[in-house]
């Protein structure tokens, strides 16, 4: 069981010229490791992240996800991924401002057809203990620092119990102290046998990475 | 995504778009404050006039009059037989005093056959020489149907000299009398033989010689089937017959219908505009609105909402608008209405009370969901398709 990508290619076409993001990506990615995908900005990091996550889908090539070929599924399917399966961190932590804590890390569970109702709350308590800011739950974002907005939209992200996460740059608008609590908290994700992968420029998440890919105009490397 | 959750989601965004929502509400309840007026107004000047006009049973009579000769019995023939003619007969006015109980008033006799006598009382009556028909305010007077009265009428008995003849007679039956300009007094129902009677003795011949001259008047009443009738079948008459002209309540009062049919034109045109402004203006709200939350959609549908989900939270909230615009709106339009009706009422304006009726909360209704559905459709189809990776880099 694992994630594969198969010579997967991204381009776009702008003005007529084509620009090509990521060339002939191939790459496995294992549950239980904390994988990092490093490079220059501009190298199509988020991009591969995106297509990882079927939030953007790939030009050509296979992209498997446990032997089952996702790069052919259509929006619905897509959608039900990052709902059931995955979730997503962003580096602009991306709180609803209107919303408190606990009703942004409700947000997913609106649309999980597995958990009961009466169960949400002790399900968001408990997503928010993690990231130890079940204190800050009636809180809305723009009462919380960056580093806590960033520690509820993770709490946010793991209400539904995910196989994957993706994080793009989780930690590049956090301080020393909630970058080790975010850390921390990966490397638990990850013991507890999911896949973390983390799009990052920090030479301290890649120090908890099991795995660091480079991505270099387009092409992957090898580093760790 | 349940109902419920739904529902929730949308109240919390609804509560944070106030302002656009505020614009949405303002512009929907002027539009069917409006068009309550405009319903209202002409809805209540239809039934006054259908009070008044087109279902007054007194408005069905026409009076004919001739300008030259006289108006021979065939011309009278061919009126009764015309198309939406109930019945006609001639105003032959015979001038008598109706005496009972020591009071005694000044009436005239006309004289019916018995279909005229169901055109005018509703009843088959075919009234035999001692029989009488009475204005119906006799039954205040304590008169009723069996009771008698004296008809008294003058008789001739020589050139310059005559004398008052009393008959008795019985009431069988009271009508309300109809409006017609000639029948300004009481005007009593008698039969054809009575009335030969009085004239034969009022110009001091026999009732032969009545009968032998070539019956005409120069007045005949005409009674159609229905008031909507009244003013084709007067003109036709006008033109049919050359000297004859008609005379007829309903003419003063014919134009009332077409006010009520003009506001509902005029009001129907501005209430058509202010929806067509109202689309405008609430499209362009919303996708303002929208366009500010442009960052919350892609987000939900980075974190796994469909298409479909973000489609129906909008719709959800678009509807809720939608509910709370026709409350607040019928409200306001209640109000209004109140208020108008003070108006009216201190000038003296004789209208039908101004409401609301439920058809009215319909159509407002209606018309919301129109407005709103036909202005934000097709917006909210399309940002529930935005693209996520469109939306995240822009952030």
């Amino acid at each position: 069981m694992s994630i594969k990508l198969n010579n997967i290619n991204k381009y776009v076409v702008f003005n007529n010229e084509k620009i090509e993001i990521l060339k002939d990506i191939n790459l496995e990615i294992q549950y239980g490791e904390i994988t990092a995908i490093i490079g220059n900005s501009g190298s199509g990091k988020t991009t591969l992240l995106n297509l990882m996550s079927l939030i953007d889908s790939a030009s050509s090539g296979e992209y498997y996800i446990d032997d089952i070929n996702v790069s052919t599924w259509n929006t619905t399917e897509r959608s039900k991924f990052r709902s059931d399966y995955s979730s997503i961190i962003f580096q602009q932590y991306n709180l609803i401002p209107r919303m408190t804590s606990y009703d942004n890390v409700k947000i997913p569970l609106l649309i999980n057809k597995n958990v009961i109702k009466s169960d949400r709350k002790s399900i968001i308590m408990d997503s928010l203990q993690r990231l130890s800011m079940e204190h800050r739950k009636s809180h809305k974002p723009n009462t919380l620092s960056g580093g806590e907005q960033q520690r509820v939209a993770i709490a946010r992200a793991l209400v539904n119990n995910p196989k994957i996460v993706f994080a793009d740059e989780p930690t590049g608008n956090v301080d020393r102290n909630n970058e080790q609590i975010i850390l921390s908290v990966f490397k638990e994700l990850a013991k507890e046998g999911r896949a973390v992968i983390i799009v990052t420029h920090s030479d301290y998440v890649m120090d908890y990475a099991n795995r660091v890919y480079k991505l270099i105009n387009g092409e992957i490397e090898v580093v760790k | 995504m349940n109902w419920k959750d739904k529902l929730e989601y949308s109240l919390s965004s609804l509560s944070a778009q106030t302002k656009s929502n505020k614009n949405i509400l303002i512009i929907l309840s002027i539009v069917i404050v409006v068009f309550n007026i405009t319903f209202s107004l002409s809805m209540s000047v239809r039934d006054s006039s259908r009070t008044e006009i087109t279902e007054n049973q007194n408005l069905r009579y026409i009076e004919v009059m001739s300008t030259g000769e006289n108006i021979s019995s065939s011309i009278l023939d061919e009126i009764r037989k015309m198309d939406g003619v109930s019945t006609a007969f001639y105003n032959k006015t015979l001038s008598c005093a109706i005496e009972f109980s020591d009071q005694g008033y000044q009436a005239f006799a006309v004289p019916v056959d018995k279909k005229d006598v169901l055109a005018l009382t509703g009843k088959s009556v075919l009234l035999e020489e001692n029989q009488i028909i009475l204005n119906q305010k006799y039954l205040d007077e304590g008169l009723e149907v069996g009771s008698t009265i004296i008809l008294s009428y003058n008789s001739k008995l020589s050139e310059d000299y005559g004398t008052r003849e009393n008959k008795e007679m019985q009431i069988v039956g009271f009508y309300e009398q109809p409006v017609v300009n000639s029948w300004i007094d009481d005007v009593a129902l008698i039969s054809q033989s009575l009335s030969d009677i009085i004239q034969s003795e009022l110009y001091g011949v026999s009732i032969s010689e009545i009968n032998s001259e070539n019956i005409s008047e120069d007045r005949i009443i005409v009674i159609v089937e229905e008031i909507k009738d009244t003013n084709t079948i007067a003109k036709a008459i006008e033109s049919n017959y050359q000297g004859l002209m008609t005379s007829f309540a309903l003419k003063s009062s014919e134009g009332l219908p077409f006010f009520a049919q003009a506001i509902i034109i005029v009001g129907g045109i501005i209430v058509i505009a202010l929806i067509i402004m109202s689309i405008i203006v609430i499209s362009s709200t919303v996708t303002n609105s929208l366009k500010n939350r442009f960052h919350e959609i892609g987000i939900i549908k980075a974190i796994g909402y469909q298409e479909k989900d973000v489609y129906q939270l909008l719709l959800i909230e678009i509807t809720m608008i939608a509910i709370i615009s026709i409350i607040l709106s019928l409200v306001i339009s209640f109000v209004t209405l109140q208020i108008l009706n003070f108006i009216l009422y201190k000038q003296n304006i004789a209208l039908n009370f101004l409401k609301i009726t439920f058809i009215q909360m319909l159509l407002s209704t209606i018309l919301i969901f129109l407005a709103m559905y036909v202005s934000t459709i097709k917006i909210i189809g399309e940002f529930s398709k935005l693209d996520i990776v469109e939306v995240l880099r822009h952030e």
